[in-house]
């Protein structure tokens, strides 16, 4: 869901930005293993809710530029709103204030 | 899903490693990225490198899960499945060859004998739209009506009647003096070939212009050895009957006409060779063939049948006098397997009707092979299932143990995320990959096999084995395929089950015991007894067989010890009578060296190959209506003593008994309870042929005639002198001390006689022999199923013990640590086996009882549950599967308590 979020909001992106996006937004908080990236990056061009090209970078390097489809941005909304109902749900059993 | 991305899984599946290269410089890409960025940072030159390369992980396990990612089809799992399957297998040599060997053997043997089976009973006959061929048989006063040439052509005559064409077999010489063959000769009528839509391979079949013309249609038979396969034979002449014949085509090697067992080898115009002559039984008479598709079957043979009342019914008599297989007018040699005229077709009532039978699969005229040897080879069928069993459980048992074996390796595979039923596949996979390898090897051996059912097929079937060459028919295929696969499903499923339902943990923190251990040895013991069981079932039935076999050769041991058989024909000798020809012969025979005694006959006792029905009635007695007609034979007065028949009451025959002298009789035992009710005939009186009147003067004991199971034949007999009909041809019984040199002699001294022409000779036991094919096949198949049988239960429980001394190789330790002896360990093993057989008993005994009963009609001189087979049996089996025990008995006794324990 975050990869799809990030590139909803970055629009497209290789790999790596990808993970710092994530990173500093979290402010540090989500620190993942970085390689485990790229397995869910295929699981998504599997699903075609991201597509791929190669490109080049700024330093003239090559690497792989990802953005949403438009299957993916419907997922990704979807996802969200799922997400949120969870979110909601656990916030009310816990019950406002402290234990 | 677009077809960007279908098309990047089909890559992904065919070339796995198109994509690595990509995904690995993406990789590189990104932790030289995160190198750089921490160096910014202020990290140095190695150590940003390392926290890089630390914080990605291990890039191999993400480009495996990157490569997982898109979904690995069914296709590509099983392909893993199948090798893994392999590695699995090579890795246990043993086991898998032994498994292989036992499906294939089984296979083999199940694919021999259907396609022995299938060629006997379900082929059709090589001509386009079998299903359609019928044959017309008409009949009257209960027995075949003797069909005529021209009655024939009035049968077709009228509207209605479907396109019928006839036939009619004959025996001639084909050939040079020097290179004479007996051959069968079909006779047809012009429409034949046409009728079954037969091609000829070279030249051209009969048509309605060769009517009358001596032209001949030749079998490839003939072609290969009479015309050295030349591709210009036709236009060449060939003798028949010592006449030239023009050959005008060659038949393809599968045309047999419409005979089913019969070796074809030439077809001529039907009124060529003097056809439809004076009414004659057997040879002479037309079979008539049509073409009428299956459901119309009723409506054309009422059709027909009203034809044939029309035509032929009213006016002719019925023959009577002496009935021959053969017509006395032509130089024709005399058949070794003289058919008895009648076909096996069975008349409807004494009423005069037409029977129609399918034809499709070829008419039988002599022994109906089909009933015989139908039965031998369905029982045989029902012996390979059971093999199949056997090996199965076996194959299964032997799996199951190495499943055992192997959960540890099954536990590490389901800790890295293998489900259970991928596990379940993956050994399916591996059963199937065993038997399919044995399906495979099955094939071969199923052709060694079906060349030597072939080999030991009777005489009388030798012809079909142009027919029987081995093909693989589709049918056959798919029977193969089947079994393999059941064969697959049936013992792979148990170790799968196991593998399901097995405890995964333990076994990584140890070695494995107790637990599902035990319901494993539960199932392993179980199919351990099934095989003993079924083993004892084989093993019985293949006793019995061979005991039946045993009886069956001691009577042909009395009676056929040291003794030759000649078969002449006379015919252009012109003696007056058949008892001259005899005394001549008789002569010549006795003058041979070696020859204690010697008698001349007309039919051969055990062998009653010549059918010979001379109408004869008390003259006292009225006799019921249905009584069959009894056999005769015409007997010179030797007879009694070479054949040996024991007289019982008055006297059998002596030289006095010529041609001027009162006509006698002598009768057999059975015969003579059948019309007088005892056994005091003597003096009684006979009319014979409605014009002779025939005195008895003796009752003999009975002699098997037709088949040795049978002695009880009723029969009668005259004197050859004063017997009535023409015989030319008579059977001779030499009595010698050495078989082979006396046939020898004799064969020399008849072959330079001037007025007799020799036909055969050989010794008797040579005849007999070829009788008792059937039970030496049914006996030789039986020993070597209760062989393999008796093999594969003794490694079962070999197998069984062995595996379950070893992993309970802890608790002998423990015991004999606690003061067992050896022997009390080898004791406790052995004591599993005869456990195991007690319970197999328990199970086998009534099995192996109910189905011997099934064969009981092929049994001779014992009951089907014969108790001293039956327990000779049993101990046989016992005895192996404690055979079997003996090794891992011995293995376990050698256990030192010290390592055992330490495990």
């Amino acid at each position: 869901m975050l990869i799809l979020r990030t590139l909803a909001r970055t629009g497209e992106r290789h790999g790596f930005e990808i993970a710092e996006f994530i990173q500093q937004t979290s402010a540090d908080v989500l620190q993942v293993e970085e390689g485990s990236l790229y397995p869910a990056l295929q699981r998504l061009l599997a699903k075609a809710w991201v597509e791929a090209e190669w490109g080049r970078t700024a330093e003239n390097r090559r690497a792989r530029y990802y953005r949403l489809t438009p299957a993916g941005q419907r997922e990704l909304q979807r996802e969200m709103s799922e997400y949120r109902r969870l979110a909601e749900a656990i916030g009310l059993v816990l019950g406002g204030g402290d234990a | 899903m677009s077809l960007a991305v279908l098309f990047r899984r089909l890559r992904m599946l065919l070339r796995p490693d198109a994509d690595a290269a990509g995904l690995e410089e993406e990789m590189r890409l990104h932790v030289e990225l995160r190198a750089s960025r921490l160096r910014r940072e202020g990290w140095g030159e190695a150590e940003a490198e390392r926290e890089a390369r630390r914080r990605f992980g291990d890039t191999g396990r993400h480009l495996d899960a990157s490569r997982d990612a898109w979904g690995v089809s069914v296709a590509d799992a099983w392909l893993q499945d199948v090798r893994y399957a392999w590695k699995a297998l090579r890795s246990a040599r043993g086991t898998s060859l032994a498994i292989i060997l036992v499906m294939a053997v089984v296979i083999g043997a199940n694919t021999a004998i259907f396609g022995v089976l299938h060629a006997l009973f379900l082929q059709r006959l090589p001509l386009p739209e079998p299903q359609e061929l019928v044959a017309f048989t008409p009949m009257r006063d209960g027995r075949q009506h003797t069909l005529l040439l021209s009655d024939f052509e009035q049968v077709r005559r009228p509207a209605g009647v479907p396109p019928l064409e006839a036939y009619r077999f004959d025996r001639a010489w084909l050939g040079d003096a020097s290179a004479r063959e007996a051959v069968w000769v079909d006779h047809v009528t012009p429409g034949w070939f046409e009728l079954l839509g037969a091609r000829a391979m070279l030249g051209r079949t009969l048509g309605v212009a060769d009517a009358g013309n001596k032209v001949a249609v030749v079998s490839h038979r003939v072609w290969r050895t009479h015309l050295q396969a030349d591709s210009a034979a036709v236009g060449q002449t060939l003798r028949v009957n010592g006449e030239p014949v023009l050959v005008v085509g060659v038949m393809p090697p599968f045309y047999t006409g419409v005979h089913a067992a019969r070796q074809f080898s030439l077809a001529m115009p039907i009124d060529v060779g003097g056809g439809g002559g004076p009414p004659d039984f057997g040879v002479l008479a037309l079979h008539m063939i049509g073409r009428v598709p299956p459901g119309l079957w009723k409506d054309i043979s009422a059709v027909v049948e009203g034809a044939f009342l029309s035509c032929c019914v009213t006016s002719r008599p019925t023959p009577s006098g002496v009935v021959r297989a053969r017509q006395n007018q032509r130089d024709s040699p005399i058949p070794e397997d003289a058919p008895t005229g009648w076909s096996k077709i069975q008349a409807q009532g004494k009423h005069p009707h037409v029977v129609i039978t399918d034809a499709s699969r070829g008419l039988i005229w002599s022994r109906d092979y089909r009933g015989t040897y139908g039965v031998v080879l369905l029982a045989l069928m029902g012996g390979v299932v059971i093999l199949l069993l056997i090996a199965v459980a076996n194959a299964g048992a032997l799996l199951l143990a190495r499943a055992v074996t192997r959960q540890r390796e099954f536990a590490v595979r389901a800790a890295m995320g293998a489900g259970a039923a991928r596990l379940a596949r993956q050994l399916l996979a591996e059963s199937l990959l065993l038997s399919a390898a044995g399906g495979v090897v099955g094939l071969v051996l199923a052709r060694l096999g079906t060349v030597w059912l072939q080999g030991e097929l009777p005489p009388e079937l030798q012809p079909l084995q142009d027919v029987i060459a081995w093909k693989i028919s589709p049918a056959l295929l798919v029977f193969t395929a089947v079994l393999t696969t059941v064969g697959a499903v049936l013992f792979g499923v148990w170790p799968a089950i196991e593998a399901r339902r097995a405890d995964l943990l333990s076994p990584l923190q140890g070695s494995p015991r107790g637990g599902s251990g035990w319901s494993t040895s539960r199932i392993h013991r179980g199919l351990a007894v099934v095989q003993i069981a079924l083993a004892l079932v084989l093993v019985f039935t293949a006793s019995l067989l061979t005991s039946t076999l045993r009886n069956l050769k001691r009577i042909e041991a009395a009676e056929a010890a040291h003794s030759v058989v000649v078969r002449v024909d006379g015919e252009h000798g012109g003696y007056a009578d058949a008892g001259q020809l005899a005394d001549d012969v008789l002569a010549v025979v006795s003058a041979s060296s070696g020859v204690r005694n010697a008698a001349a006959m007309i039919d051969l006792p055990l062998v009653g190959d010549m059918w010979a029905g001379v109408r004869v009635r008390p003259l006292d007695v009225v006799l019921p209506e249905d009584l069959a007609a009894p056999r005769f034979n015409a007997v010179t007065s030797s007879y009694f003593d070479v054949a040996p028949v024991r007289i019982l009451h008055g006297r059998g025959f002596l030289p006095s008994d010529h041609r001027e002298a009162e006509a006698v009789a002598v009768l057999s035992k059975s015969l003579a309870l059948q019309w007088f009710g005892s056994t005091l005939a003597v003096n009684r009186m006979l009319r014979v042929s409605d014009s002779m009147d025939v005195r008895i003067v003796g009752v003999a004991a009975d002699v098997a005639y037709d088949d040795p199971r049978t002695p009880a034949t009723p029969m009668w007999a005259m004197p050859l002198a004063q017997a009535p009909g023409g015989w030319t041809s008579l059977v001779l019984v030499a009595k010698t001390d050495d078989a082979g040199a006396a046939a020898v002699q004799i064969r020399t001294a008849l072959a330079s006689h001037g007025r007799v022409r020799l036909v055969s000779v050989m010794p008797y036991s040579v005849i007999l022999n070829g009788l008792l094919a059937r039970e030496r096949l049914a006996a030789a198949l039986g020993a070597l199923f209760g062989g393999i049988a008796l093999v594969l239960a003794i490694a079962g429980v070999h197998a069984l013990l062995s595996h379950g001394t070893s992993r309970r190789a802890h608790e002998i330790g423990v015991r004999m640590a606690m003061g067992a002896r050896p022997w009390h360990t080898v004791r406790l093993v052995v004591g599993q086996a005869v456990g195991l057989v007690l319970i197999a008993y328990a199970l086998g005994v009534p099995a192996a009882v109910a189905a011997t009963h099934l064969i009981r009609a092929q049994l001779y001189g014992l009951p089907a549950a014969d108790p001293r087979v039956l327990v000779w049996s049993a101990l046989l089996v016992g005895a192996g599967a404690v055979a079997g025990a003996l090794i891992p008995a011995a293995r376990a006794a050698r256990v030192d308590p010290a390592t055992a324990l330490r495990e």
